[in-house]
Order: C-alpha cells, then structure tokens, then sequence
C-alpha cells in the first residue's frame, strides 16, 4: 500500500510549518500586553519611571526608531529626571520637572506607543496566519500519527486536513491524485480488517458447543483421543469449525475416521479455512488428483508460516502450489505421484526443484514405475542433499554409479560424507576386492545390491572405522590457512542452488579435460584416482564467487572437496595438477 | 514419535528421524501413525531386522497401505525376500 508517499509529504509540511512558526514568533514581541500595561501606566502618572529600572529603559529604546545619537540623549536626560522623582518620592522633595524634561518624557511615551501600535499591527496581519498555521501543524501531525502507527485501526476521515494538504502545498494533479487513491486504499483495508475481526468469533467454543458442531457433520467428539479432544477445545473457532466441516462435506471429502485420523482431523479444523480448502482443492482436481488422496496431505491446506502448537511449521500450501507447476514441467504425472509417493507433493519446493535440476545434470533421470511397489525415483527427490550424496558414490567405487542409476532412492538416504559405507566401497575398490556387491535378478533383469558388511555399520570391514578418524585428521591438516573460509563457503554453496555453467569457461577447468575419465563422463581420473567433474566445478565455482578462486590453492580444495583418499593419492593428484596448469601461487 | 517406542524401534532412531525430516514430514508421519505401526507389525512377523534403518532411509514404505505390501511380497519366496532386505533395504526397489 503506497502511503511512502503521503507520509513524506506529510513530513514536509509539518517541517514547513514548523519553520514558519518560528519566524512568526521571532516577528511578534512576546511581552506586547506587558509593554502595554506599562504604557498606560506610564502616561497615566510619569512617575512610575522611578519603578523602571535602567536596563528596561535601554532595552526599550532600542526598540524604538530612534537614532543612536538620540537613544544616548534621551537615555541620559531619563536617568535624571529619574533620580528626580525617586528623590521626591522618597525624600520628599519637590522637585519640578522642567519643560525640557517633559518633552523627553513625552518623546519617550510617544516613541513607546509608536512601537506598541506596529506590532499591534504586526501581529494583527501575523496573527491569523499564526493560529492557522498552528492548527494546521497540528493537523497534520494527528494525521501522519494515525497513517503510520500500525496499531491505528480506524479510518481517515479528516477531510479538512486533506484538502489542506493538497491545497497548500504546490502538488501536481497527479501527486494529488495518488494521495487520495492512497487514502482511499488505506481506508479499505481498515474496512477489510475490521469485517474479518467482526467475522471471526474469537470466544472460546464450550465442550458442548464443539460436540454439537461435530455431530452435525457426523463427527463423534468423544471418539478422539483425549490429547486431541483438548487441542481443539483449546483452539476451535465456531464460525470456523462450522465453515470447514461445511465445505468438506460441499467438496465431498471421505469422512475421517476419528479414532485413527484424529490428528488430520483437527488440522483441517483448527488450521485451514474453508477458502483454503476451495482453492486448493481446485488446483488439485485440475492436476487429476483424488479427493480421497488429497485429503491425507492436510498440510497442503495449511498455509506455510502456520504454527502448530506454536511451535512446528506443518503448513505447506504454498509448496504444494509450486510443485504442481514443477513436477508438470519436467513432465512427471501428478496423478502417478498422487498414487505412489503422494507426500512428495507437500515437500520442500525449491529442494524439488533443485533436486531434478542436478539429476538431469547428472543423467541420473529417470521414469516413475507404474507397476513397483515403491518408486525410487521419486524417493530419490525427497533427498536434502543430492549432489554431494552422487560425488560420494561415484568417486568411491568403480561401481556406485551403477548402483545409484538402479537405486535412485539410494540418494535420499541418511549418508554423508562420514558414512562408514564409503570407507568400506573406498577400500574394497582401491583393493580390488571385488566383494562390495552381489547381483540379484529381478524380472530377468540383473540387479547390483549392496552386502551385508557395507550396510550395517556394527560390522568393520577392513579397518574402515579406523580410517574414518585418521582422514579427519588429515583433513583438519590441509589447507590450513584457508581451509576454513573454503569450508564454509562450500557449505554455504550450491546444495539447493542450480548448477552455474560459467566456470566451465575458466582455462584452468578446461585444462583438466585431459585428465577426463574414458569410461564415465563425470568422472575425472587421476592416476586411478576418481574425482566428479560437477563438485569440482561446482566448489570451485563457488569459490570464485566469494573472490577465492583462480588459484591452485583453491583448485585443488575442489577438486580433493569431500574425497576419501590416502596421503599418497593426494600428493599424486597435486603434482599431476600443477603439472597441468602452469601457474604461480599468488 | 514417540509412539514408535512400543514397536521396539530405539529411542536413537527417533531422534534421529527428528532431526533429519521437516516439521511438516514428521506431521505427515504422524497422520499416518495407524498404517505405520500395522507396517512395522507386519515386518517385524516376517523377520524383517532392520526396521530401524527403513524407518531412516525409506519411510515411505511405512505409508504403503499394508496390505498392498503384503501383496507384493508375497509373489515371492518371503524368507529369501527378507534375507536379502536386511542386507541392503533396496531390494525394495526390485518388488
């Protein structure tokens, strides 16, 4: 809502007003009356001179417009006539004052009542400029409190001040316009705001109140469990209640079971609403998805900054909205993800996104299986952290990217880059064991699975555990001066971000196509060494974005990021780098 | 989550299921919870193992109506099929 505007304005002109108020005063004497009453006083009876004192006396005559020649006269000839009277008065004596000393007293009184009479008139022209401007000051700071308090919750209506502001203050007719369209604006959204308060009946629902309620729409209160039972007594709106069972029952959801649904249950009623319910069920019939799937993903129906208990964000409506539009963009069936892995739709929509970004770049796509049980291509999209997950398995064994390719749901699973397992492909690979896999058959077709020793941790397997706390250690040694900011920019990089292509441009990544794997275009091969071509350029890219790059130093750190390795391989792949590329370390 | 103690999963699991889901998944889980435990049930009659780990690393399975599983694991030799399921979980991928 634009009141930037406005409240600049505004601002302006209390400035404006401010200043001229000051200058006003600086015109007007504050003490005219006083000086008036003196005045009268003075005419009235000249003695009352012996009640001024000397610096009043100057301080006046430096009001009137004499000459200074003639301030100095009449200052002098005042002073003794008003030591004359004092002595008289207080003396007694009876000194008369001379013809000479009545002109300087009149010329004093005369030059006295002059002054008084122009700012009079001063004053008169100043005043109803003053007192306008004043409550005009005034005005406008009521009005500009009002527009950016955010606890004001009334409309504007001040319309003199309005049209006093854009009266006065030079305004094209556009600036106008745009104040009143701001107003008009502001006022409809305090309407807004007060009919969704009037409409939402804040009181607490009794037991009674809710059983009622439930009963209508078929529900038993009582059959919910007793934690349940209280979080809707705790939290249960009437009108709200009442509109999303209603518009259930309109949008023909299945009735919930409430013994063993109970949970979905008061998440449709204490945290959606029935425009919720429409809108997205609307968008879900349009993509082909049951009703009667639709409704276990009540989180579709929960707008992303909700708090359930305060405390948990269940709400993914906005995530459910954009996945629809990704998945159909890659040209992946709603209604086929509805039936297999329906819960794919409420998942994070950017890791989604990202997700089928990196296994395209990585030829890692594939299609959703109508007839298996569990698919594991879309188990592999609910992943957190893919492409690192995809650099382990393809660096540490000769086999991992076929397993993956079979297993896609492999990527989604609890690894990383401490996982015992790869130590274990690590050895087995570096040692031509050859006892990594067995193959299986399935549906005529050989399948590679992973043995017993690699996937339970309990089981050592050629001393891995021992060599998962000797490479912490080396790895805390490397890159000592910079391995901390390198680190943390990794960390920070890229899991969620797409691909950058740029740094496949830089001479220094093009100068390791020679070491290019023959066999698999994502590997680069050092010696036997296997590092991925994508975390190489993907890390160092990211270094280079936060000016660490360009360097062999940091070439490296990408290219060894996250590789498990012994100290020899290292040294091996440093030489055969700084071989390749001629370059002085800066 | 809690509620999977009873089933035997370990206390450690649940933590760590905690940790590596969002708020929204484990809400999700929890909607589910009456498949889940007849899940759990079912594997654990046919001398599934590793619960622990497909609870970690393939908890839609859990979501799979029961008795479809049921189902499918049936057109095979059970034994053999969880035999190799705790060895590597997936072999799910192949039913």
């Amino acid at each position: 809502m634009n009141t930037t505007n406005l409240v600049i304005l505004l601002k302006q002109v209390i400035n404006d007003k401010k200043r001229k108020i000051k200058e006003f005063t600086s015109h007007i004497d504050p003490k005219l009356s006083q000086k008036m009453d003196l005045l009268d006083k003075l005419r009235a009876d000249y003695n009352e001179f012996v009640r001024i004192d000397f610096n009043e006396i100057n301080s006046l005559l430096n009001l009137f417009n004499l000459s200074d020649k003639d301030k100095e006269k009449i200052t002098k000839e005042l002073d003794t006539i008003r030591v004359l009277l004092t002595l008289n008065e207080k003396e007694k004596t009876t000194y008369e004052l001379s013809e000479e000393e009545k002109r300087t007293i009149n010329l004093f009184l005369d030059n006295f009542e002059e002054y008084i009479e122009e700012q009079n008139k001063i004053k008169k022209v100043i005043d109803p400029k003053y007192n306008h401007d004043l409550m005009l000051l005034k005005q406008y700071k009521e009005l500009l409190e009002k527009i950016i308090n955010p606890k004001y919750n009334d409309l504007i209506s001040d319309t003199r001040t309005i049209k006093s502001l854009l009266e006065e203050n030079n305004l094209s007719e556009e600036e106008k316009q745009d104040i009143i369209l701001a107003l008009l604006k502001y006022n409809a959204q305090v309407l807004d705001k007060k009919e969704k308060e009037n409409n939402v009946d804040k009181r607490k629902m009794t037991e009674k109140e809710i059983v009622s309620v439930l009963e209508r729409f078929g529900y038993n209160f009582y059959l919910l469990d007793k934690y349940y039972q209280e979080e809707l007594k705790e939290h249960a709106l009437r009108k709200n209640i009442e509109e999303v069972l209603d518009t259930m029952q309109q949008l023909d959801f299945p009735k919930l079971d409430e013994g063993k649904e109970g949970l979905l249950l008061i998440a449709y009623l204490i945290a959606t609403t029935k425009e919720i319910l429409e809108e997205v069920t609307e968008m879900a019939r349009e993509r082909g998805i049951n009703i009667s799937i639709l409704v276990k993903l009540v989180s579709a129906f929960i707008p992303n900054n909700y708090l359930y208990r305060n405390k948990y964000k269940i709400g993914r409506k906005e995530d459910f909205k954009e996945n629809l539009t990704t998945l159909s963009e890659h040209g992946i069936s709603i209604p086929l993800v509805a039936k297999k892995e329906k819960e794919l739709l409420i998942s994070n929509s950017l890791s989604l996104k990202t997700n089928l970004e990196w296994l395209e770049k990585y030829g890692l796509y594939d299609n959703t299986q109508e007839d298996a049980l569990l698919d594991d291509f879309l188990s592999a999209l609910k992943a957190k952290n893919i492409p690192e997950i995809i650099d382990l398995w393809i660096e540490n064994h000769k086999l991992g990217l076929t397993y993956i390719k079979q297993n896609l749901s492999a990527l989604a699973m609890n690894l990383n880059k401490r996982s015992l397992l790869f130590y274990k492909l690590y050895i087995s690979d570096k040692e031509n064991r050859n006892d990594a896999f067995r193959i299986t058959v399935s549906n005529g077709i050989k399948k590679l699975n992973l043995k017993r020793e690699f996937t339970h941790d309990e089981i050592d397997y050629a001393g891995a555990k021992n060599m998962v706390i000797s490479e912490s250690i080396a790895s805390l040694r490397e890159f000592s001066k910079n391995g901390n900011i390198f680190n943390q920019i990794a960390a920070k990089n890229s899991i969620n971000k797409p691909i950058d292509e740029d740094a496949i441009e830089y001479p220094e990544i093009r100068a390791l196509n020679k070491f290019n794997d023959k066999n698999n275009t994502l590997l680069y091969d050092f010696d036997g060494i296997k590092i991925s071509k994508l975390k190489v350029i993907r890390i160092y890219h990211s270094l280079c974005k936060e000016k660490r790059g360009h360097k062999l130093n940091s070439l490296l750190y990408a290219i060894e990021y996250q590789k498990i390795m012994s100290t020899d391989e290292r040294e091996k792949i440093e030489q055969a780098v700084s071989l390749a590329i001629k370059w002085e370390e800066v | 989550m809690n509620f999977l103690l009873e089933y035997g999963i370990k206390k450690e699991t649940i933590e760590k299921i905690k940790e590596i889901k969002d708020d929204s998944e484990v809400f999700y889980c929890l909607t589910q919870k009456d498949n889940v435990t007849k899940v759990i049930n079912y594997l654990q009659s046919i001398n599934v193992k590793n619960i622990d780990d497909i609870l970690l690393n393939r908890l839609e399975l859990f979501y799979v109506p029961v008795n479809k599983i049921k189902e499918s694991f049936e057109k095979y030799n059970i034994n053999v099929l969880v035999q190799l399921l705790n060895e590597d979980i997936n072999i799910l991928n192949n039913v």
